[in-house]
């Protein structure tokens, strides 16, 4: 079977032109904890976690030293919080390092999650956004074929 | 034949520790292992022959350092010193300054320098992220003042190691000699620091009792570790004091109190000496190897020819001798590391002095001649200072910037000389000054 076969076809998606809030708006409410970033011509550009944000909100130098953590302010978080505002989707957007074509083969999609240990993968046509496989549909596509068999 | 071959390993190794095309170290193991194959030296001369054997004096005083600072390090004490410093300042963004360039001086003269700002740098960014501050002028004061604090103590940057174990000078003479010369250059470093920075860094009241309200016992990590890592330091230091009357070399005294540490901090050795800096170690191993040919071939002695012609060394005075190495230490030690360098011209002034001085006299009273000694001085505050002239020329430079870069807060080439290259001018001016003030005006 191929990607189109079991996909989502809408995953959450926004634009590089957008604000950070309204990324953190989509992101909070979104199905699989991912929002694939666009560009004008809808290809796509990036991807969001919410690790991601959190990580814009933690200093650099905590990973240098993690002992800093301990005597870091009780209101830091909610003063990054306010300083992130301004911040662009393209500051914030992980590349795309992997990304598989619908009428690739499932194997290539879950092989990718697992290689790479990341959780879903986003589909694409023409570079264009299509729908996303995350782990939770692998699962459902096994069950499935388990039934069948 | 051979003397050609032993420059061209020379000046390529040279030219492509400069360049930084490879690491240094790959290079410096390369150039040894092109000096053994052709049989330039020896394997039996680079391993034990007292002109041109690896200095293992250095290798092991470096070896227990490590240790030693690699133990301690993981007691949080390098970060508490800071936190309760910038308490002690009242959260005043110039006090603080003043307070942690000075701790790094301390640390430095004592801890290897690139631990010091490895273990400074990230609390620092974090002090200045809390002031709401650019961290800029803490850096780069850190940066300046780990150079300048290492200068003053045998143990504290390795051209001090590396002089004081091929001249036997001891803890003590650097005590008498380089110390004074850094207290008198960082006292004006400070007020050169105030002149530039002190304006500039102000902060809002409440900002300045955030600091006040952090909490730096909670960085201590381990009590029991700390009082036993700061025991063996204490009695390292004490047994670096006493090395000279006790004869006993610094590099025994380092590897006992490493051994003592690791068997009472019950450390897994295995983790511990993983984390020791072996690049930087088998740098040195493969430098002494390269710098042992070109000796033998008589490179060296070429050079120092150069050098007498040039500067008129006599008996009596080397006053000329001693700035010019001075001045042109610290020039070449801001574009080269400085350890290359030195591992170079120790033996060039030893050649000189063996020239100019009588023969037949002992080693001991030709290379700590009287008259000689100046130019020893000369060439530690040269090397150590002029390590502060470029972003690449101190390895505490690069690991600063490095770390500031990763931190988000990259600090380019310019901005660095610009802040730089006055600073090192200035601390050798104050060097010439000390140099003549205290060896050919007071005597």
């Amino acid at each position: 079977m191929k990607v189109r076969d079991i996909m989502d076809p809408s995953p959450d998606i926004i634009r590089t032109s957008d604000t950070f809030e309204h990324l953190i708006k989509i992101l909070s409410e979104a199905k699989y904890h991912v929002v694939f970033i666009v560009d004008k011509e809808d290809k796509l550009v990036g991807i969001v976690t919410e690790g991601d944000i959190i990580k814009v909100l933690i200093p650099k130098y905590i990973t240098v030293d993690e002992s800093l953590i301990s005597v870091m302010g009780v209101d830091y978080f909610e003063k990054k919080c306010i300083e992130s505002k301004n911040l662009t989707i393209n500051e914030i957007m992980s590349k795309v390092a992997f990304m598989v074509n619908e009428d690739d083969p499932i194997i290539k999609a879950a092989a990718l999650i697992v290689v790479n240990r990341i959780q879903s993968v986003p589909v694409v046509r023409d570079g264009k956004v299509v729908g996303i496989v995350p782990r939770s549909i692998l699962l459902k596509h096994i069950t499935r074929v388990l039934a069948e068999n | 034949m051979v003397f050609w071959i032993a420059t061209i390993i020379f000046i390529a190794s040279y030219g492509l520790i400069v360049s930084e095309k490879l690491e240094k170290t790959k290079v410096a193991l390369v150039g040894a292992g092109l000096m053994l194959i052709l049989k330039i030296v020896s394997q039996h001369e680079a391993f034990y022959d007292e002109k041109f054997a690896i200095d293992y004096n250095v290798i092991f005083l470096l070896i227990g350092m490590m240790i030693i600072v690699n133990i301690l390090s993981k007691t949080g004490l390098f970060q508490f010193l800071a936190i309760k410093s910038a308490k002690l300042a009242k959260g005043k963004p110039f006090q603080i300054l003043i307070f942690f360039t000075c701790i790094t001086a301390a640390l430095s003269a004592i801890l290897d320098n690139v631990t010091t700002v490895l273990l400074l740098v990230p609390v620092t960014l974090f002090i200045a992220d809390e002031l709401e501050l650019d961290p800029f002028p803490f850096l780069i004061s850190e940066i300046m003042a780990s150079n300048i604090g290492g200068t003053a103590t045998l143990i504290g940057d390795p051209p001090n190691i590396m002089i004081a174990s091929k001249v036997q000078l001891t803890f003590m003479d650097f005590i008498y000699h380089t110390a004074p010369a850094v207290l008198f250059i960082f006292a004006f470093f400070l007020l050169t620091v105030k002149l530039i920075f002190g304006r500039k860094l102000h902060v809002k009241e409440e900002v300045r009792l955030k600091i006040l309200a952090i909490d730096e016992f909670s960085l201590i990590k381990n009590y029991s570790l700390l009082k036993k890592s700061l025991g063996v330091l204490g009695v390292v230091v004490l047994g670096f004091i006493f090395h000279g009357i006790l004869h006993y070399e610094p590099a025994t005294i380092a590897i006992m109190g490493a051994a003592i540490l690791l068997i009472i901090s019950k450390e897994d050795p295995h983790h511990v000496l993983r984390e020791l800096e072996w690049p930087t170690l088998f740098f040195f191993i493969g430098l002494f190897i390269i710098v042992g040919g070109v000796i033998k071939v008589g490179l060296i002695s070429n050079l120092s020819e150069g050098m007498i012609s040039l500067t008129k060394p006599s008996a009596e005075n080397m006053f000329v001798t001693a700035i010019t190495t001075l001045w042109f230490s610290a020039i070449s030690s801001a574009i080269v590391d400085n350890i290359p360098f030195v591992a170079s011209m120790i033996p060039l002034v030893m050649d000189t002095a063996h020239t100019v001085f009588p023969a037949g006299t002992d080693f001991k009273s030709v290379v700590q001649h009287s008259t000689l000694m100046p130019v020893w001085w000369s060439l530690a505050l040269g090397a150590c200072l002029g390590g502060n002239g470029s972003p690449v020329g101190a390895s505490a430079n690069i690991i600063t910037l490095g770390l500031a870069e990763k931190a988000g807060y990259p600090i380019t080439f310019k901005k660095f000389i610009i802040y730089a290259i006055p600073i090192t001018i200035e601390t050798i001016i104050l060097s010439t000054i000390y140099i003549w003030l205290r060896y050919y005006i007071i005597l």
